[in-house]
């Protein structure tokens, strides 16, 4: 479950404002809105990356608003990825994992298994995305923020990730919260919320 | 008549085009002419003295003195560069990073011994651990010499290096994404985990660089060192005390040595250089 209540927030000359939303435990909500509405401020508050100046964030039922994001149990995969680049996919991947068993089954699922000895900085766009997705999910979150995760996949892959990853929230039953401007990746969510200047309207 | 004015104008608007860009090239050349008598003024001196000390390299690293010198050099200024970056990596990364209280104070403080006269800097230091005082005389009792000794010349090294560490340390930490960072803060990292396996990493070669910097600088300084200590002799010392009491001839194979030796670092350095032009940090 994801929780925001009255969240106000300040960044540079950006402001979230008076946010209150609930994403109930395993549901997948789309969050769309206008480039620039507040969307990845929005994500990166529930992280933790962003300290909200009130208000209260909840994950799982959970006051985590003052919390380091390391306590939250939340992946997170931000636009382009953010593939660590020192390191080859196969490190990526199990960088915060707690079990090799999570991350052969999802390499195998996510069909990146061929790509796990290359450097990350040779991969395509696509492959960098699944690779960030399976990175966020290797330590088993009880909750997943996405920012446009699918958008450099070309439709064919896109629906296989997309369909992959639906049936391991089905299976692991986290929570979603999917920043996108795709519009049949928002109709693939159970739940929809629209951002607007700083708001969720 | 119109058409003849309309003319003649434009003839004047061409003329006037001609003399602009004849002004312009003019400016060009003069700004070139003056940026290559720079260069050469910096470039000249040091080929000189490396093309005449050059024959006398090989002699003067027979000599006992050039080779205790060259020693007591590199040992203090590696001391000097590894204090600097123990010591001087947590400040430069918290520059690179936080917005905090202070942080104008601690730059400034840090910047401090750029301003300063380097002998200026060895007396402030010579006043520090001079026995007047109670950190000096504390030294003291236990033993530990500061004036003529190597830890001497590895203060006097450290005072003037430590901000080219720091200023250049801070720089490679602020070309790190911080949402590296972040992503591995939600990947279970804490931040002191996140800095070792992901920061520390990412600005290695820029650590590097700002170390080798440091090094450079602690291995020619000399206004410093030599009021601390005079003895045991750094390279620069020696080529000084050289040429004091043997003239030219004596200092110039010395002062040759230690520039063939301080430009090692400096091609390393630009190897570095180049190479993080071509790595993709974000």
């Amino acid at each position: 479950m994801i929780e925001c209540r009255d969240v106000n927030a300040r960044v540079g000359n950006f402001a979230i404002r008076a946010v209150t939303f609930v994403v109930p435990q395993g549901v997948h909500a789309a969050l769309t809105g206008p480039t620039a509405s507040g969307k990845t401020t929005l994500l990166e508050l529930i992280a933790g990356a962003i300290a909200p100046r009130s208000g209260i964030v909840r994950v799982g039922g959970i006051d985590v608003t003052g919390r380091p994001p390391e306590t939250r149990g939340i992946g997170f995969v931000p636009q382009h990825g953010y593939l660590f680049p020192h390191l080859n996919t196969s490190e990526n991947v199990r960088y915060g994992a707690r079990d090799p068993a999570t991350v052969a089954s999802l390499t195998r699922r996510f069909g990146i298994e061929h790509l796990m000895d290359r450097t990350v900085t040779k991969l395509s766009g696509g492959e960098r995305q699944v690779v960030a997705l399976c990175r966020s999910l290797a330590p088993r979150p009880d909750v997943v923020l996405l920012d446009e995760p699918f958008a450099a996949l070309d439709a064919d892959r896109r629906a296989t990730v997309l369909n992959e990853f639906s049936a391991l929230q089905v299976e692991w039953g986290f929570t979603v919260l999917h920043v996108t401007h795709d519009e049949s990746d928002a109709r693939s969510a159970t739940l929809r919320l629209v951002m607007s200047d700083g708001s969720i309207t | 008549m119109r058409a003849a004015g309309h003319r003649s104008s434009r003839a004047h608007a061409n003329a006037h085009a001609a003399a602009h860009a004849a002004a312009h090239a003019a400016a060009n050349t003069t700004a070139w002419v003056l940026g290559a008598l720079l260069l050469l003024f910096l470039a000249v001196p040091i080929i000189l003295l490396v093309a005449l000390g050059a024959g006398g390299v090989g002699n003067a690293l027979r000599d006992p003195d050039t080779i205790a010198a060259l020693e007591t050099t590199f040992v203090t200024a590696t001391g000097a560069t590894l204090i600097a970056a123990i010591c001087g990596s947590p400040i430069a990364y918290a520059l690179s990073r936080a917005s905090f209280r202070g942080r104008s104070v601690i730059a400034a403080i840090v910047d401090l011994p750029l301003l300063i006269p380097h002998p200026v800097a060895g007396i402030a230091i010579l006043l520090l651990v001079s026995r007047d005082t109670a950190f000096g005389s504390a030294l003291l009792d236990m033993g530990f010499r500061v004036v003529g000794t190597p830890a001497g010349i590895i203060a006097a090294m450290l005072f003037v290096s430590a901000p080219l560490y720091i200023s250049a340390a801070r720089e490679a930490f602020a070309r790190v994404d911080r949402r590296f960072e972040f992503v591995a803060r939600t990947l279970g990292d804490t931040p002191w985990a996140a800095f070792r396996r992901v920061t520390l990493p990412l600005a290695r070669r820029g650590l590097a660089s700002a170390a080798i910097v440091t090094w450079a600088r602690a291995v020619s300084e000399f206004g410093a060192v030599v009021v601390l200590a005079y003895n045991p002799k750094v390279v620069s010392v020696l080529s000084y005390d050289r040429f004091t009491t043997g003239g030219l001839g004596q200092a110039l194979p010395i002062a040759a040595t230690l520039v063939l030796v301080s430009i090692v670092p400096l091609i390393a350095l630009r190897a570095l250089k180049y190479d993080r032009n071509s790595e993709v940090v974000s």
